[in-house]
């Protein structure tokens, strides 16, 4: 437990060390076993996945439900407990860390979670789940706390009112943003980010996801953001990788990515992706149908 | 030095319509008011019952046994001519205090062992099956074999009593706070690296109050039957303390002759048990998720 | 049997409301459109703004103790909402099918594939049971499930989300519909089983004169499937139009709003996305004039105090409900 008040990052000293990575993940492997109808099952919901994270920057993590990517993110911080690699950051690794030292670490890698309407606990008010988040990690008198919760607030656009609020009271977006300041006010470096928009409304999503944006360059931030929806990763990732069963099968820089897809199985989500507009939609159906005949109508 | 604005002056539209939908929601529901009204009732009688009545509950007036309800005596005297209404009324002050003791001591307990359970899962196992194993002997003789082991005392029935309800509450408690530990908040608590005391106590505890209530409320209920059973077997509160299970016992054998030995004490039970089951049912609906959805 | 006239379904100033502890909340607020035979209709809008009890009414599912519906619903020379329970249930499943955005809670999970679409078979068709099921394995040809024969074997929870939904489809195709209704058919898939079920929709209606009426959030779903759409914003239509004029000039700031936040896939990267400041409000808390006026950047003084109307726009089709559209429209071709 630090007993000194948090101090804000600067983007410049984020910037100073930028040739090395904040995070490196190496091998990171995760097995589940089942036991179904058909015997004993071994799955590996990741499978020797290796990637960095530079300081500042945003890496996306892209692939459909069951690709392994949120338990990839929830491997990191050992949430869930890895079978083998190692996840370095800072040059420490994670994996093999003692308990003790895990918990400082955890104030400067925090996660921001899918779903709004359970990721905040419903009995208490939201100044009370912010404090919460402080004294977990620091030790500060009431006032400092409260001074805090309210700078935070401030930060991602809520009044002082919003301090007496209960969840119910709010809506997806703005428990979203509580789920953002919770993560920032002890002070992260790295913000997991477990499909923060998915559950979002078209027009909020874009409000979350500028306040995302300007907060990573207000503070240096970096954000590991995961998601199935590739326009949203694309937008707002410098480097992504697509994982499917568990594997990254391609990673780097996003124009890339989207422009020079290596990967048959990157080139299948890109094709998949709905068209923009309806004339788009059309001709690529049409080109379909002339390839392949509709399906037959039997008789009944 | 920063001041900071109370929350009364800040959010006070949305706390006052708060607090008047939900006086509302509980006056509307009719079983919480008849409920509350009855244990209400009883628990002023018990209070101010003693005052009102012309002897006490020990006073014997051999030369005036076995009366029928009169004037004098509202419910009658027994077979050592004590006034009835006293015995009845100091048995439901027993009543109350054994039902309310271990109404709160297996609320405690079962929260706690249900938190754990549901928290840890090698606890979990272990603690099930003593609890399945508790569970697996009816109420009242389990309660008979441990009064048998203490002593008969009415400090021991509040013992007994909750060693027999514990494992009900707990199973409660357990499956509700199983449904709690998946909910995202809680794995949000982990992430940031709350301790599991912080976890169990601070945060789950409230989101299982509901259900805790709902079956404290029957477990009160439950007590005053058992304590009743016990004390008509003569392993509950000892003579000559009056308790509405010893009154049954010694109007016992009288049935037919001081009937008033045995209806009186026997529509008080019915009537308390009554109303707190109909609170319980009425905190039921009121504390379930009320939104439910309009659709067929 | 059925009038051989383009309209199948048209809904006429339909008002559906709720009792709820504080009060009456009117979640469908006066909309009218119509669906035609072959073609698809998008109802698009996002949460709060009664899309899928547009659905549900259309349907009469929701709890008439508790609801209110006033306008009418024609579908094949009748109105739905004046018929008695016992006929809405005939045509429920016959000429009229719903596919729900969960399949895994529209399916009973004790009942085997085979069982459920048997059931739903012969509830609208007299059939013996080995016809019923040679039938059964028929559409799930029809829908693309592969190995059909030992699928009607299996349980939902043995099928993927993309394989329950062509069940759904193929129980819905059942009853042989004139009009098919698909609430958020693709939102709960993966992208790429959301292409196929989008194809496999567009194919099954290629080949057949049901109307469908797809009710989603997502434009890009719009883009894929539909020939006309209709805006909604709590409770209101705010627009109406054919799908090429919807994407080429939205009229409606909503409608333009909308399709600029989108990160396109296209787009520029380094531009933060557009927004629309300000949330949904409340169906409690209706604004009096026009309801998206407080976060509408093109707001006049009439646009808060008194609602628009819906009107036509020139000589097409579309509608739109605004005061200012005409200006706005201007300013783009400056």
């Amino acid at each position: 437990m630090s007993t000194s008040a948090p101090t804000e990052t600067s983007p410049e000293a984020a910037v100073q060390e930028s040739s090395q990575p904040l995070l490196e993940v190496r091998g990171l492997t995760k097995r589940f076993t089942s036991h179904g109808s058909s015997g004993k099952k071994i799955t590996r919901a990741v499978d020797d996945v290796s990637f960095d994270i530079m300081p500042g920057e945003t890496f996306g993590l892209v692939g459909e439900s069951g690709c392994g990517k949120s338990t990839t993110g929830r491997s990191l911080l050992r949430l869930i407990e890895p079978d083998s690699g190692t996840v370095r950051y800072e040059g420490r690794d994670l994996v093999t860390m003692p308990r003790r030292e895990l918990h400082s670490t955890r104030r400067q890698i925090q996660m921001v979670f899918q779903d709004p309407f359970s990721s905040l606990n419903p009995r208490r008010r939201i100044g009370a789940i912010l404090e919460e988040a402080l004294q977990i990690q620091f030790h500060l008198r009431m006032s400092d706390r409260r001074e805090r919760v309210l700078k935070i607030l401030d930060k991602v656009g809520f009044s002082e009112e919003y301090y007496y609020r209960f969840p119910h009271e709010m809506s997806g977006g703005q428990r979203q943003r509580i789920g953002v300041a919770r993560a920032l006010i002890v002070d992260p470096k790295l913000i997991i980010c477990d499909e923060p928009v998915s559950a979002l409304d078209v027009s909020i999503q874009s409000q979350i996801l500028n306040m995302l944006d300007d907060l990573q360059a207000e503070l240096g931030l970096s954000y590991l953001f995961i998601s199935h929806d590739l326009s949203v990763v694309r937008h707002i990732s410098d480097r992504i990788a697509v994982m499917k069963d568990g594997q990254i099968v391609e990673q780097g820089p996003t124009d890339a990515i989207f422009s020079n897809p290596q990967h048959a199985y990157t080139q299948q989500l890109l094709n998949a992706i709905p068209a923009s507009h309806p004339s788009i939609a059309r001709s690529r159906y049409a080109a379909a149908s002339a390839s392949a005949p509709i399906i037959p109508q039997r008789k009944a | 030095m920063p001041t900071f604005t109370p929350r009364s002056a800040l959010i006070p539209s949305i706390t006052a319509d708060q607090r008047s939908l939900r006086l509302k929601r509980i006056r509307n529901n009719r079983q919480v008011m008849t409920g509350g009204i009855i244990l209400l009732v009883i628990i002023l009688v018990a209070l101010i019952g003693p005052f009102l009545s012309p002897s006490g509950p020990y006073e014997t007036d051999t030369a005036n046994r076995l009366l029928p309800p009169s004037p004098t005596n509202w419910m009658g005297t027994d077979n050592f001519g004590r006034d009835l209404f006293s015995r009845v009324v100091s048995g439901s002050q027993v009543s109350l205090v054994v039902g309310f003791s271990v109404a709160i001591i297996t609320s405690a307990l079962g929260l706690a062992i249900g938190l754990i359970a549901a928290y840890y899962r090698t606890a979990d196992r272990i603690l099930m099956r003593i609890l399945d194993g508790f569970m697996a002997f009816p109420a009242i003789l389990l309660a008979i074999a441990i009064m048998a082991a203490l002593g008969v005392q009415t400090e021991n029935v509040i013992v007994a009593l909750s060693i027999v309800f514990t494992p009900y509450v707990a199973r409660v408690v357990r499956s509700s706070a199983l449904v709690v530990k998946e909910q995202t908040y809680i794995e949000s608590l982990r992430a940031q690296g709350a301790s599991a005391l912080r976890i169990l106590w601070i945060n789950m505890t409230p989101n299982v109050l509901s259900p805790l209530l709902i079956q404290a409320t029957f477990i009160f209920a439950d007590s005053i039957i058992t304590e009743a059973a016990l004390s008509f077997l003569g392993a509950g509160v000892p003579p000559p303390d009056p308790s509405w299970g010893n009154i049954l016992f010694d109007g016992k054998t009288l049935i037919f002759s001081a009937w008033w030995m045995t209806v009186f004490p026997g529509l008080t039970i019915m009537l308390a048990v009554l109303g707190i089951n109909f609170l319980g049912d009425g905190l039921r609906d009121l504390l379930d998720p009320r939104h439910r959805g309009t659709r067929k | 049997m059925s009038d051989m006239t383009p309209t199948l379904l048209t809904v006429n100033d339909l008002h559906t409301s709720f009792k709820t502890e504080r009060g009456p909340v009117t979640a469908v607020d006066g909309i009218s459109f119509t669906v035609n035979r072959g073609e698809t209709l998008g109802v698009v809008g996002e949460s709060g703004c009664g899309k899928s009890v547009t659905a549900d009414s259309i349907m009469r599912l929701l709890d008439e103790k508790e609801t209110t519906y006033s306008g009418t619903i024609m579908l094949s020379g009748r109105d739905l909402l004046a018929l008695p329970e016992s006929k809405m249930r005939q045509a429920r499943g016959h000429e009229l099918a719903m596919i729900a955005q969960d399949s895994m809670s529209s399916l009973n999970p004790v009942f085997t594939i085979g069982n459920q679409l048997t059931e739903a078979i012969t509830v609208h068709r007299k059939m013996s049971k080995t016809d019923a099921r040679l039938y059964a394995i028929s559409l799930l040809e029809r829908t693309g499930v592969p190995e059909p024969e030992h699928r009607m074997t299996q349980y939902p929870h043995e099928l993927s989300g993309g394989l329950r939904q062509r069940v759904l489809i193929a129980m819905a195709l059942s009853g042989d519909p004139q009009l098919l209704i698909a609430d958020e058919p693709t939102t709960a898939l993966d992208v790429t089983t959301q292409a196929q079920i989008l194809t496999l929709i567009r194919d099954l209606q290629a080949t057949s004169d049901m109307g469908s009426i797809i009710i989603t959030h997502d434009l890009g779903v719009v883009a894929e499937m539909c020939d006309r759409v209709i805006v909604m914003y709590l409770g209101e239509v705010v627009e109406e139009s054919d799908v090429d004029g919807l994407f080429d000039t939205p009229k409606h700031p909503y409608t333009r709003g909308l399709l600029a936040s989108i990160p396109a896939i296209d787009g520029d990267r380094s531009q933060p996305l557009n927004v629309i400041t300000g949330r949904v409000p409340t169906l409690y808390d209706v604004p009096p004039g026009c309801r998206f006026a407080d976060r509408c950047n093109f707001a006049t003084d009439i646009c808060r105090t008194t609602p628009p109307p819906l009107e036509s726009v020139d000589d097409s089709t579309a509608k739109v409900r605004c005061w200012n559209w005409r200006s706005i429209s201007t300013e783009d071709h400056q």
